[in-house]
């Protein structure tokens, strides 16, 4: 073959694959479209986990075995995760949740770093407005009302105001994201303005 | 001025099956007896009748005549065809290059994003009612969660809900519903 020839086979091959490329993509964009992945075995697996370890956490708690409740939940939000790379609401919807009863395990064990850590790693995984998102502001306020506590024992008057506001800030916005989410069950009805609205 | 002509007389009286031929009839059918004997005889009947007897059973071709039908269709494959430039020649390959290419990306293509394809299992596959996709649990909560516990019951609560979402998706791929 010349090199006209192989000029010309070069370009249809060029062509060939930008056709198919383009191609691909246009499939995957459709299949992103088309929404998440169908309820499958996978997801309910790793449902039926995160089941059967919160029960067992919650044997544990009942043999006021905290630590041990801590583990199973740990557990949990190591576990292998369905689709990996799609997003799975569920998925993210059980972690914040299970990072909410966390950092609640762990101030009963006044671990407030380990609270507000677990609770910080909750609102990663809730970040629209929804009553997960809500109640682990909830629980953020709670840790740092326990922290403001602990701080005023030890006589940082200056510092346990500090986490007193931070508490009052985080509540309030919990009380915003819930009425946000009560006012779109209602139909559309919302009483605040935001997640840092002006109740006070 | 012309006067238009009378419309052909029609007997309106009634035919009678039973009445005997008529030596119109009797040589019409003395025609078509012999033309069915002998196919070289031209009688539109009798082609008629033989055609619609080759359609209900069609008898073997002869090999002369194999041949012959054969030799018509071919012929104009055989004719004489100027030589093929040099140029057509290699058109000809580049094509064929493209092709082969695009089978061999095509392939590629489907074996590395099998994902992306929808599974004969998956719903662009079904005909009905599209299967139930992962979202949001946030609607089977009403009331927003107490201050402290509840997890436990809400992951039963979502778990409950998705098996029921995959046992409906299972049926519906097993065409039950």
């Amino acid at each position: 073959m010349g090199g006209p020839m192989t000029r010309r086979l070069g370009a249809l091959i060029v062509c060939a694959c930008a056709l198919l490329g383009g191609c691909g993509r246009a499939i995957s964009a459709r299949a992103q479209e088309d929404g998440g992945p169908v309820i499958d075995t996978d997801v309910m697996a790793y449902l039926s986990e995160a089941r059967a370890l919160h029960h067992e956490a919650n044997l544990k708690e009942d043999a006021n075995d905290l630590p041990g409740a801590l583990v199973a939940l740990g557990q949990l939000v190591h576990a292998r995760k369905p689709h990996e790379g799609a997003a799975v609401p569920e998925v993210e919807e059980v972690l914040a949740d299970t990072y909410a009863r966390m950092a609640e395990l762990r101030l009963r064990t006044k671990d407030v770093t380990g609270a507000e850590s677990d609770a910080r790693a909750g609102l990663e995984h809730a970040p629209d407005s929804t009553y997960f998102r809500g109640h682990l502001l909830e629980v953020s306020g709670e840790v740092e009302e326990t922290r403001a506590a602990a701080l005023a024992d030890a006589g940082l008057r200056d510092q346990a105001a500090a986490a007193r506001a931070k508490a009052l800030k985080l509540l309030n916005q919990a009380v915003t994201v819930q009425d946000e989410v009560v006012g779109r069950s209602l139909g559309g009805q919302t009483g605040a303005t935001g997640e840092g609205g002006a109740r006070q | 001025m012309t006067t238009p002509k009378p419309p052909p007389a029609v007997s309106l009286a009634p035919l009678d099956p039973d009445a005997p031929a008529s030596e119109e009839e009797l040589g019409q059918a003395g025609a078509l007896r012999d033309a069915l004997a002998d196919p070289t005889v031209a009688n539109e009947d009798a082609e008629l009748l033989r055609t619609l007897s080759l359609m209900e059973s069609p008898r073997p071709l002869g090999a002369e005549e194999h041949r012959a039908i054969l030799a018509r269709a071919l012929a104009p494959r055989h004719a004489v065809r100027p030589p093929a430039r040099q140029g057509a020649r290699l058109i000809r390959v580049a094509f064929g290059a493209g092709a082969a290419m695009l089978a061999v990306a095509a392939a590629i293509l489907l074996l590395v994003e099998p994902g992306d394809l929808a599974p004969p299992s998956d719903q662009t596959a079904l005909a009905g009612p599209p299967l139930a996709r992962v979202r949001s649990t946030q609607s089977l909560f009403r009331e927003p969660f107490a201050r402290q516990g509840g997890e436990s019951a809400r992951v039963d609560r979502i778990a409950m809900a998705r098996a029921s979402d995959l046992r409906d998706n299972e049926f519906r791929r097993w065409g039950v519903r």
